[in-house]
């Protein structure tokens, strides 16, 4: 045996030999690092590739757990009759309408309150957190307390207008109503985010940029227009995939608030999916939906993560 | 000597099996609810949660009933309690994959009928008291003449009435309405504007109602039709008939949601934001006093007598429900089942024989957790609070169960378009007539694709 330190090939194979291992020091950096991270990679794929991949399979067959004997490969016929089913376009429809008006509004609303933030210099801590409460209520309280304050008999909402000499109107009963009901309790519970992600993204606009354009006889518009906005650009496009794509699987203020009524005229894909698995039992038809909305959003999120590759390069 | 031997060990043998024979002999009762040594056994038991919780404060009945189940067998009894609104779910997964690891549960109104027509239960023996218990009740648990489920409690919706109200509106307290044509006329008297008018009179405003006269659960859940099917019985509609078609458009039917949807639309007796309504909201507007007459479970009773949060502490009474054509009204109820998949049936059996007594009906009506399923229990909590028992006595000897829960897994499913129909009518996109026959095909539809005629109908039948 060698005494110096270094250990020479003859003795590292002869270690091999004796023990049937490969010595570890003799792999490359690169497949050390994937031995290390094996496990966690292994772990990875029984919570989420597995769950993904079953449900997607499950999705091509006719599966009834009131009738689990009944078992079989129907294709792609659970997709085209979910697609062509009035519920579901009613409920793809409100979820369109629900993302289309909560998300913009919730990033007018945010970036409003950002900007305005951002030019507070006392007390900015408190006012963000007292700006952020929303947040840390858990959904289905929120709904509940919301649902609550609607109430026309015992809402505070509806007894402050009364007191203004104005009949309200019946938020969550009102058929024409109910969806932007929920679509305001939307905005209230997540505006609170965009406003830390905006002022997270405006604080980190170097501040000679505002000199300089203010050196150069900049108005606030323009200053806006051209500085801040372009270089926010980047976490609008983030919010906007974040947002959108939470906005898009709403469930549980929904289920709470209206549970999709009153006659389904709020009901959204998400509630749509739950009733297929835990009304209708019929599994095929729950994983088909799901992977119908999962297919919409990642159509959707290639779309923005390219406008914002695009909007990498152009900087 | 050797013959007096014999005589002597006859004679013994004789005293020593006598004393069984006599009592089994003599109390069959007992012998089919005391529970037989289980040494060492252990049992699964899935619960509802909110049955761990008292509204009396202390130990829950099931609590007590399992220490005194291990201490008299020698088992082990573990409860795997789960949210209401998960366990049949959970619980059926399990049951699908045979996994043997729960042996039994306790279940809703439907759950005896949706489990055991899957095949997924054990019948149970029957009780030699069985005429103590409701027959409602016993025929919502049976399949085919066998019992899949034991009954633990019962539950019948109430009439309930605002007693200073009644004053106030010249009615006499004391003769609540019989019919629902009086209720509705009881109603209109007791629905106030802020200027004490009421529907009808000149200058009466819908839009300034301080106390409504009804309230309905018209939410788009099992609240809604739970609370119809008490109105469709006593108008003398069916949900199926004879064979098992549904019938829910009947004129019947049509002329009881008609009643629900004018009191609404028509007359302003329900509060304007009704299709929103569920338990709480119902419940919380009846004790808040902003409600004269409901129709509702028992549990709202000890709600309106509790100081901490009702308004009308002293001011309600309950009653028998109005009939119209009949008194029926559907009842509710809790029972327990035994699981085919249970490798420990003996003790299963024993631990539901155990749970379904008169003495743990007791316990659970004195500790305010459950309705007797039993009348003799509902004689004896009637000397306790004569005015709550002797309500519930009578609706629950009015009542039946909801016949959509002998369809088995297609319940669930046709509840859904049940309740859909009604919020369709309560907010005028459907007249109740079109509601309805929508809901009757669809319900059709749903039990032709279920294969309930084909399959689940003969074994419902008690033909193999």
């Amino acid at each position: 045996m060698s005494t110096s330190k270094t250990t020479s090939l003859a003795e590292v194979r002869s270690r091999e030999r004796i023990s049937g291992l490969p010595d570890l020091r003799r792999l490359s950096n690169a497949s050390f690092g994937f031995l290390m991270v094996l496990p966690a990679l292994l772990l990875l794929l029984a919570i989420f590739v597995y769950p993904l991949a079953f449900s997607a399979y499950m999705s091509f067959h006719a599966f009834d757990l009131a009738r689990p004997q009944d078992f079989e490969s129907v294709g792609l016929q659970n997709y085209s009759t979910i697609i062509q089913s009035e519920e579901f376009l009613r409920a793809l429809k409100n979820t369109l309408i629900y993302v289309g008006l909560a998300v913009p509004v919730e990033f007018v609303l945010g970036l409003i309150l950002a900007l305005a933030l951002a030019n507070i210099q006392r007390g900015r801590a408190v006012l963000r957190t007292l700006l952020t409460t929303p947040m840390m209520l858990a959904p289905t309280a929120m709904g509940l307390m919301w649902k609550f304050m609607y109430n026309d008999q015992l809402g505070v909402i509806s007894h402050v207008i009364r007191q203004l000499g104005i009949n309200p109107p019946l938020w969550l009963a009102d058929p024409n109503l109910a969806l932007y009901s929920v679509v305001i309790v939307d905005i209230w519970a997540t505006t609170p985010l965009i406003i830390l992600l905006m002022l997270a993204g405006l604080l980190s606009i170097p501040h000679e940029y505002y000199e300089a354009a203010k050196i150069d006889g900049a108005g606030l518009i323009g200053i806006f227009r051209r500085i801040t906005l372009p270089l926010l650009r980047p976490v609008i496009l983030v919010g906007l995939l974040l947002r959108g794509m939470d906005a898009f699987r709403v469930f549980d203020i929904i289920f709470v608030m209206t549970k999709g009524g009153p006659a389904m005229r709020s009901d959204v894909l998400s509630f749509f999916a739950y009733r297929q698995m835990f009304t209708h039992r019929a599994v095929g038809d729950a994983t088909s939906t799901a992977w119908i909305m999962t297919m919409m959003l990642l159509v959707a999120g290639l779309v923005l993560i390219r406008l914002m590759r695009r909007q990498g390069e152009s900087q | 000597m050797r013959t007096i031997r014999w005589i002597l060990l006859i004679a013994f043998v004789a005293l020593a099996v006598s004393p069984g024979v006599a009592t089994k002999a003599q109390d069959p009762v007992k012998a089919y609810y005391t529970p037989g040594r289980f040494d060492g056994q252990e049992l699964n038991v899935v619960i509802n949660s909110s049955f761990l919780e008292t509204s009396v404060g202390g130990e829950s009945a099931v609590e007590a009933q399992r220490k005194q189940f291990e201490t008299l067998t020698g088992a082990k009894v573990h409860y795997v309690p789960l949210p209401e609104n998960e366990m049949y779910d959970k619980v059926r997964l399990e049951l699908i994959n045979n996994s043997g690891v729960y042996d039994m549960m306790h279940t809703g109104a439907g759950g005896a009928k949706d489990f055991g027509l899957s095949g997924f239960l054990i019948p149970l023996p029957k009780p030699p008291d069985l005429d103590d218990f409701y027959p409602g009740d016993v025929a919502q648990y049976s399949i085919g003449g066998e019992l899949y489920g034991l009954p633990m409690i019962a539950d019948t919706n109430l009439l309930y009435w605002r007693t200073d109200l009644f004053k106030e509106a010249g009615l006499d307290p004391q003769k609540p309405p019989e019919t629902y044509d009086q209720l509705r006329e009881y109603a209109l008297k007791l629905t106030t504007d802020s200027n004490g008018k009421h529907p009808g009179d000149a200058d009466f405003d819908a839009n300034k109602i301080q106390i409504y006269g009804l309230a309905f659960k018209g939410v788009a859940g099992l609240a809604s039709t739970w609370e119809w099917y008490n109105y469709l019985y006593a108008f003398g509609g069916e949900l199926m008939d004879a064979d098992y078609n549904p019938t829910i458009n009947s004129p019947e039917a049509v002329a009881s949601l008609t009643w629900v949807v004018d009191n609404f639309r028509k007359y302003k007796l329900y509060p304007p934001d009704t299709p929103t309504y569920d338990y709480t909201e119902f419940h919380t507007l009846f004790v808040q006093g902003k409600v004269a007459m409901a129709i509702n479970w028992p549990y709202m009773w000890g709600l309106a007598q509790d100081e901490k949060q009702s308004k009308i502490v002293g001011k309600v009474m309950v009653g028998r429900k109005p009939g119209q054509k009949t008194h029926g009204g559907n009842i509710g109820g809790w029972s327990w089942n035994v699981f085919k998949m249970s490798k420990k049936q003996a003790l299963a059996i024993a631990f539901a024989k155990w749970m379904a007594s008169a003495d743990t009906s007791l316990l659970f009506a004195q500790r305010g957790e459950g309705n007797p399923v039993r009348k003799s229990v509902s004689a004896k909590m009637a000397e306790k609070d004569p005015i709550l028992y002797a309500a519930i006595g009578a609706n629950l000897a009015d009542g039946r169960g909801v016949k959509w829960l002998d369809t088995g897994p297609s319940w669930l499913e046709i509840e859904k378009v049940q309740y859909q129909a009604i919020q369709e009518a309560l907010i005028g996109a459907k007249d109740p007539k079109t509601a309805l026959d929508d809901a009757n095909k669809a319900a059709r539809a749903i039990l032709d694709k279920n294969k309930f005629y084909t399959e689940l109908l003969p074994k419902l039948k008690g033909q193999k």
